[in-house]
């Protein structure tokens, strides 16, 4: 096991540093630069490249970036939020991104196990009819558009929710109440995709003949399917989860822009958009880290979520 | 009836008692608000007030702004930093309406009067108040400016803000001192007068020091100015009326603020790191969320402003905006195509006149679609242009433009008696009838350039803004107009979308056919601005390669003209005809904007004037809102 986890985190490693130097020849090939812009006077321009290592060859920039991300210091921000600290920019709007992802994970997860649980054991009846109109709502529908109607009717017209994000910079109750309508927009396509996927393998395993076996053997319907089908099919699932994740993590730039919530999804665009290198390439080695790490955290989960499943490639204990 | 069955019932009865009662509500229409307590209104017939009545109580006055990065007075090229800065950091003048006449007047703000000058305006000296302070109680000096301004140009830290001191207002020395290059050098490189002179600075053992800089201390409260140029007074009441980059900084905070090697500073990134003294300061400020400004009572000018408190909410999406202002939880709303109509007739609702003109740039030395470079061609397109209906009917709120020079520049007597150059018969004679909207004349040019470029098919790509409705719109309307006119069989436009710092990169490097864009303009120098059409210009997004322009540009600029206010108005008119002769840019309209205000706001100018607007800074507010933002220690 512990053999296992090293080899992982070598290939962390490898992956990351491979990751890095993509992007980096990536955005560095992209035509302009974070200071070409008319505005800026030429005589200003080459101060501002000289003092930002630009003016020199990529391997040599390269070469700094690799130093800073070593020793934990990612560098100052070129453009986004001039001369800023990035771990401080990061510091600020992390929180926000990842209390939004936690909070729709918490909904998502249940509700779409709970869903896709019920309309495979309910399957082709009125129940599984109308979840699986819901899915399809959810899916075709974009995130964002559901995000304006229940702004619309539920903070507009009602009043009920604040319109955005609350100004409060505690976490008090202000803030968190203002975050239900983004949360649940956030989470209604993660809801969807579990519902659906969870029905259809959930669905396969009911009909499996281990399942007529445990039957046979006097297990409860409750039980059979506990013990042994949702079991078996949540290991899919698991793997499905880590996209979600990352993908809530990046933050939905749609969503923060509704909602007026400072998270990262903006950051990482205007990052991209206006060349600044130095925080696109920490944004993009902290969420490549991050998926890794989320990635084997599933992968050793594997073993708690069905026992016969062996880390590291040894044999069944069954 | 099983659980589930029940709780969906449950749970479908209240979602749609719930979508019910919100189509039915009727909404938040109103709001409570505390009692209005107006000393006197004071309105006429025309609505617009005489004087402005004293209102008794907090006026808290709400909008949206972008989000604010930094206060860093010096690192900031964005321009909501700028605006920002301008109002927690003092100037030297401000440009006001004069209540008392109704008219636009400089004020001496942090300076104690207007600035003198020599008899060849290349000398000023500004006298300081010998009251300025920071509110965190540190004095504003000479000695102060002397030290921002060090800080400013410090060739380590590279500050973008330090080009102030470059352009129209250029300081003897500030350049080599920036650049770190010897007087003696700096001096030769000017006389060459190369375009490319950045790309080959020679190493000096020698660079200028803080004392080569045209910047001396005469005494505690007196700063004189030595220049390169001749330049004029409303340059350098421009420069001076709204400082950011100029802005003092407070000495002992700004040292503190250093990194170890001074490669570094951090003044003003947090609030707490930046000593204001404008006459709003910053109380709070969520970077991507809000700013909250209190009047700043110390300030010289506090009496001519009647907000004290502003609340500014980054709120980047539109219908987010429109329903917090229908909430009553904004006092002014920017309208656009989208929203403009509803709000047209509303009698809150101004118009403001835009600062720039949009079209789009064609590539004149394209290699691979030779078609381009036919001046006719291009004159075609420009004829073949229904700017009416792009403006009107797409836009909304824009003007149809078929010239260069918007309409908000201002010529002549710029402090004492400025008149639009759009009014002026040189202006006049660059705008051709129907707004040059002709397609019979486009169809023969087209003719013309098409047989001589072989009557083969053309078409050419025209790129716009990803995520901009409106010029989607426009450009698939040109592309349907240009078509019909043209012959589709000889004509295509292909349309592609993309993001705006892309477009402008890709324009910037030559690899377009065609693309949206504008530049911007100073509305006080307009010959300062034209320097985007000069050849020598770096990342120019044109071809034109006019001497006459280039001479002229200069002269009027920094040159002989300077001071000729006809010659001027001439020069600047001929080199408009010269770009509309060339035709590297199809104008097509200017962004001229609308705003609906709240009830509560009561303007003192109806008319939109530059560059106080409709003065709304200095209108009566009814003081019936309380704040919305608790304020964080």
């Amino acid at each position: 096991m512990l053999k296992y986890v090293l080899q992982r985190v070598l290939f962390m490693l490898v992956a990351l540093f491979l990751v890095s130097l993509f992007t980096f020849f990536l955005i560095n090939s992209v035509p302009g630069g974070p200071f070409e812009n008319p505005a800026i006077r030429p005589e200003v321009r080459l101060a501002m490249e000289r003092r930002f290592h630009l003016d020199q060859p990529l391997i040599v920039q390269f070469g700094h970036f690799l130093r800073g991300i070593v020793t934990f210091d990612f560098g100052i921000s070129l453009i986004v939020q001039p001369s800023r600290d990035i771990t401080d920019i990061l510091m600020e709007r992390f929180p926000i991104t990842i209390v939004l992802n936690l909070l729709s994970n918490f909904i998502l997860v249940p509700v779409g196990f709970f869903l896709g649980s019920l309309a495979a054991l309910k399957r082709n009846r009125f129940g599984d009819h109308a979840i699986s109109a819901l899915v399809v709502v959810f899916i075709s529908v974009p995130g964002f558009v559901l995000a304006s109607l229940m702004q619309y009717f539920l903070a507009f017209r009602l009043g009920w929710f604040p319109l955005v994000f609350s100004t409060s910079q505690n976490w008090d109750w202000d803030r968190f109440y203002s975050m239900i309508l983004p949360v649940l927009a956030l989470s209604f396509g993660g809801i969807a995709f579990i519902t659906r996927f969870l029905r259809g393998e959930l669905t396969e395993t009911l009909n499996s003949d281990y399942m007529l076996l445990a039957k046979t053997k006097g297990l409860r319907t409750g039980q059979a399917i506990f013990r042994h089908a949702l079991r078996n099919s949540l290991i899919p699932v698991m793997g499905m989860l880590v996209g979600i994740f990352v993908g809530i993590l990046g933050g939905s730039i749609v969503v923060e822009e509704i909602f007026a919530i400072p998270g990262m999804g903006r950051i990482m665009i205007n990052a991209l958009l206006s060349h600044d290198y130095p925080l696109v390439m920490t944004t993009t080695v902290m969420y490549t880290a991050i998926a890794l790490v989320a990635r084997l955290l599933i992968d050793l989960s594997y073993s708690i979520v069905d026992p016969r499943v062996v880390v590291g490639g040894g044999k069944s204990a069954s | 009836m099983k659980f589930w069955k029940k709780a969906f019932v449950i749970a479908g009865s209240a979602l749609t008692l719930g979508l019910l009662a919100a189509c039915g509500g009727g909404g938040n229409d109103t709001v409570d608000t505390p009692p209005v307590d107006v000393v006197d209104t004071n309105n006429n017939q025309d609505g617009q007030t005489d004087a402005p009545p004293v209102a008794e109580g907090v006026v808290v006055y709400r909008r949206t702004g972008s989000s604010i990065p930094s206060l860093a007075p010096h690192n900031h090229t964005f321009d909501p930093v700028r605006v920002a800065l301008t109002y927690s950091q003092g100037s030297f003048f401000y440009h006001l309406l004069d209540p008392e006449t109704n008219s636009l007047r400089w004020f001496p703000g942090f300076a104690a009067e207007l600035p003198e000058y020599n008899d060849e305006m290349t000398v000023w000296t500004i006298r300081l108040r010998e009251d300025l302070a920071f509110t965190n109680g540190t004095p504003i000096n000479a000695h102060t400016y002397d030290y921002s301004w060090m800080m400013l140009l410090d060739p380590v830290l590279a500050s973008p803000g330090a080009q102030v001191f470059f352009n129209v207002f250029n300081v003897v020395g500030a350049r080599a001192y920036f650049l770190g290059l010897s007087m003696e050098d700096y001096m030769a490189i000017q006389a060459q007068d190369s375009p490319n002179w950045v790309d080959n600075l020679p190493a000096t053992d020698n660079p200028a020091t803080w004392a080569d800089v045209g910047i001396d201390i005469l005494d505690d409260y007196t700063i004189q100015f030595t220049l390169h140029t001749p330049t004029r007074e409303i340059d350098v009441l421009q420069t001076f009326g709204a400082m950011a980059a100029l802005a003092a900084v407070d000495p002992e905070m700004y040292e503190a603020a250093f990194n170890a090697d001074r490669t570094v500073n951090t003044y003003g990134l947090e609030l707490a790191d930046l000593a204001q003294s404008g006459r709003f300061i910053i109380v709070d400020w969520a970077r991507d969320q809000y700013r909250v400004f209190e009047r700043n009572m110390n300030h010289p000018l506090a009496h001519m402003f009647t907000w004290d408190v502003i609340e500014e909410f980054v709120i980047p999406d539109p219908g987010t905006v429109m329903q917090m202002f229908l909430n009553g939880e904004l006092d002014q709303m920017a309208l656009n195509s989208t929203t403009f109509p509803q709000f047209r007739e509303d009698p809150r609702t101004v118009r403001v006149e835009g600062p720039v003109v949009w079209g789009f740039h064609i590539n004149s030395a394209s290699e691979t679609n030779p078609i381009l470079r036919d001046a006719d061609f291009r004159h075609a397109l420009f004829h073949a242009t229904d700017r009416v209906t792009i403006a009107f009917d797409i836009y909304q709120v824009f003007i149809p433009a078929n010239y260069i020079v918007s309409s908000r520049a201002w010529v002549g007597d710029l402090v004492n008696n400025p008149v639009r150059f759009r009014d002026t018969p040189q202006g006049r004679a660059n705008q051709g009838a129907n707004y040059s909207f002709d397609p019979d004349r486009a169809l023969e040019l087209f003719n013309a350039a098409w047989e001589r470029n072989g009557s083969v098919p053309v078409a050419m790509e025209l790129q716009y803004f990803e995520g901009s409705l409106e010029q989607r719109l426009a450009s698939e309307f040109m592309k349907e107009e240009f078509e019909a006119l043209f012959g589709a069989d000889r004509f295509e436009l292909v349309l592609t979308s993309m993001p705006v710092t892309a477009s402008y990169e890709r324009m910037q490097a030559g690899l377009h056919d065609a693309g949206w864009g504008t530049e911007g303009q100073n509305s006080w120098n307009a010959w300062s601005s034209f320097d985007i059409w000069r050849y020598d210009r770096p990342l120019r997004l044109h071809q034109m390669n006019s001497p006459e322009f280039m001479e002229l540009q200069t002269r009027s600029a920094q040159g002989d003209l300077v001071f000729d206010d006809a010659g001027r108005i001439d020069a600047l008119g001929r080199m408009e005809a010269i770009v509309l002769e060339y035709m590297p840019w199809i104008p097509i309209y200017q962004n001229n904007t609308a705003i609906i205000y709240s009830d509560r706001v009561h303007l003192l100018l109806e008319e939109f004037l530059f560059p106080v607007g409709h003065a709304v800074h200095q209108s009566f507010i009814e003081p019936n809102v309380e704040r919305s933002i608790t304020v964080n220690p």
